[in-house]
């Protein structure tokens, strides 16, 4: 095994161990607390329960999040990694977009969020050859959807 | 049965219909030409559009979809090296050398026949086995239903994830999601909050297309930005003198071959779980076990095309046995389908031969309409689909976040389903970037309501008596199957 690949059965070990834990320790509260919480109990005479079932898929996620972070712990090995920190970038990066999106859609309306997501599209992919195009596309794709959308199906977009 | 195919040709010979599996096989080649996207995302952000076509021509049209978009993979694999989905990687293997040797159209062609072969041949064994496969579906009670469901679940996480762990949580991740809305028996309200919007359950084509289209869009774009930004392709130009023609004399010369994939792709689509990528490799790596040029494997053979393409499609039909005869999902498509009908007030099981009979057998004849137009198209478009092949996917993917709002916006017309696509792409980047399998949650969230139904059911009718289980043959083999899958797995791991 070369170190590159040694490197990257660490990083994805740690990974799963977090990733375990996180998971056990969610099933675990959603076990004990959440299901009983907002989920009946009591199924009636000789009836299941309706909390049954989500209450028996979180026992086995539980015991699957136990094993995920058991395997991660055996294949942990000591070596730099940024892939956790990677992935929570992105997960924070895309919040924030989800966010954006959401107030534009609902503030702004359609054609202002489309051409956000089109421009912060091509941001990210860092495609640069034709601003032009990117331009046009951000202002037209947008308009020409909310129209023939309205054309076809009568709907009008938010 | 003569009748029913003879009216459901005349169902769906219709112009309307002809016009929705044109439209359907055309845009499933574009898509699929284009790297990183696929049939899975088309059809996933298609959806929603069908919502106001009649029940015939949205799943017809969703049919050709995945038609065109499991074969339009192939161009980017023959011409680019870069293919379109997974499931094409084999094809790149011969594709791309033929394509440098200056014999793209050729690749291309043989490419086109054999997946229409591969697909028609599949589309005819799924009319001959569907009905013996529901009449012994009907014979099914709830305990049959949850072994063989126990047994989906199983393959799925051992044969289609890395870890089976992973899939096991993934699969009992989307069955907790499905438990969300009011309780199927109680009516109970389940974790809803008093929210109305939850009563109906989370939105399958919400989380459809975040967990799917979505978020494998974003993770290209993620990777375009850490290779900052696009390699340019450059296609091989046709070498004077290399051959274009391909003479159906010659294509049939390997009809071997193309039976033998066929029947490897019908055979794996027919098991629930199991993916088109697998079919391509197990028939790749027969075609060369057994050709005896196996040697040229790898360096331009067309065998290695033909066996590639004639699998990969003939999952498309045969994965439909499955869901038609029992409810449950060949694969992920055949899943998106399974959301399609629901949405057109069609529940897939044993039932639907029988209540929607019309309906189903329209659907066989569009299938066999669509191999055909499929063929017409393929062939008469090459020159124009490797122009969308090489469209910068800097340009191509930020669109399609729009026709993810769009689609998903259509059938509700509720920002509520939009939050819930944004939640499950974040959702399903963080699962593809940790090694979790989005397929896995994604069926375990559609078959999580007849998990549910079935286990009670179960349960409620024998009370404790667990020892009568084992008078049921048919859930004995099927535990028996489940528990060989899990052992398997389990010594696979400590192996490791």
């Amino acid at each position: 095994m070369t170190r590159g690949e040694q490197s990257g059965r660490a990083a994805y070990g740690r990974l799963d161990l977090v990733c375990g834990a996180v998971l056990a320790c969610a099933s675990l509260y959603l076990f004990l607390d959440f299901v009983p919480t907002y989920a009946p109990g009591e199924g009636g005479a000789g009836k299941i329960a309706p909390s049954f079932i989500p209450r028996m898929a979180l026992g086995v996620m539980f015991v699957c999040s136990l094993l995920v972070a058991i395997g991660g712990l055996r294949s942990k090995q000591p070596g730099p990694s940024s892939a956790g920190r990677r992935i929570t970038l992105e997960i924070v990066g895309w919040a924030c977009f989800a966010t954006v999106l959401i107030l534009l859609l609902l503030y702004a309306g359609f054609l202002v969020a489309g051409g956000f997501a089109i421009l912060s599209g091509c941001a990210l992919t860092r495609y640069r050859r034709r601003p032009v195009l990117i331009g046009a596309m951000a202002l037209l794709l947008p308009l020409f959807l909310d129209w023939s959308v309205w054309k076809l199906f009568w709907i009008e977009l938010p | 049965m003569p009748d029913q195919i003879l009216s459901a040709f005349e169902a769906a010979l219709t112009v309307y219909n002809l016009l929705a599996i044109t439209g359907g096989v055309t845009l499933g080649i574009i898509i699929g030409a284009i790297p990183g996207l696929g049939s899975v995302t088309a059809m996933a952000v298609l959806i929603p559009v069908t919502y106001y076509m009649t029940p015939l021509a949205a799943i017809a049209f969703l049919v050709g979809v995945n038609k065109g978009g499991t074969s339009g993979g192939a161009i980017p694999a023959i011409l680019l090296n870069s293919p379109g989905t997974p499931e094409a990687a084999a094809t790149a293997m011969d594709g791309h050398p033929m394509a440098k040797r200056g014999e793209a159209k050729r690749a291309l062609k043989f490419a086109i026949f054999s997946s229409v072969t591969g697909d028609m041949i599949s589309d005819v064994l799924l009319i001959l086995l569907v009905v013996p496969f529901a009449a012994i579906a009907l014979e099914f009670g709830p305990l049959e239903y949850a072994t063989v469901l126990l047994f989906a679940f199983a393959l799925l996480a051992g044969i289609t994830t890395e870890s089976p762990a992973k899939g096991v949580l993934a699969i009992f991740a989307g069955v907790f999601l499905s438990t969300i809305g009011l309780d199927p028996v109680q009516s109970s309200q389940r974790m809803t909050f008093g929210q109305v919007h939850l009563y109906d359950g989370l939105p399958l084509i919400a989380i459809a297309i975040g967990a799917l289209a979505l978020s494998s869009v974003l993770i290209e774009m993620l990777n375009l930005n850490r290779r900052n930004g696009e390699e340019s392709f450059r296609i091989d130009q046709p070498v004077k003198g290399a051959s274009t023609a391909l003479p159906a004399r010659e294509f049939f010369s390997y009809w071997r071959t193309i039976l033998r994939s066929s029947m490897i792709g019908s055979f794996v689509g027919m098991l629930p779980g199991l993916g088109v990528t697998l079919a391509a490799f197990l028939s790749y790596g027969a075609a060369r076990r057994a050709s005896p040029r196996g040697d040229r494997f790898g360096k331009g053979e067309p065998e290695g095309i033909i066996a590639t393409e004639a699998a990969n499609s003939a999952v498309v039909g045969s994965n439909l046995i499955p869901t038609i005869a029992l409810g449950i999902p060949g694969n992920i498509a055949a899943a998106l389908l399974i959301g399609a009908l629901v949405m057109h007030g069609v529940v897939p099981g044993p039932f639907m031969l029988k209540l929607h009979g019309e309906l189903i057998y329209g659907l066989f004849a569009s299938m066999i309409i669509a191999n055909v137009i499929h063929l017409v198209i393929g062939r008469i478009g090459v020159d124009v689909w490797v122009r969308f092949a090489v469209i910068p996917r800097g340009i191509i993917l930020p669109p399609v976040i729009l026709f993810c709002i769009v689609g998903v916006y259509l059938p509700s017309q509720s920002f509520w389903d939009i939050a819930i696509m944004l939640i499950f792409a974040g959702l399903g980047m963080v699962m593809i970037r940790t090694g979790f399998s989005v397929v896995c949650l994604l069926i375990g969230f559609i078959l999580g309501g007849l998990f549910e139904m079935s286990l009670r059911q179960t349960l409620l009718l024998y009370q404790g008596r667990y020892g009568e289980i084992f008078q049921s043959p048919v859930a004995l083999l099927f535990f028996a199957m489940t528990a060989a899958i899990l052992v398997r797995a389990i010594i696979r791991g400590a192996r490791r």
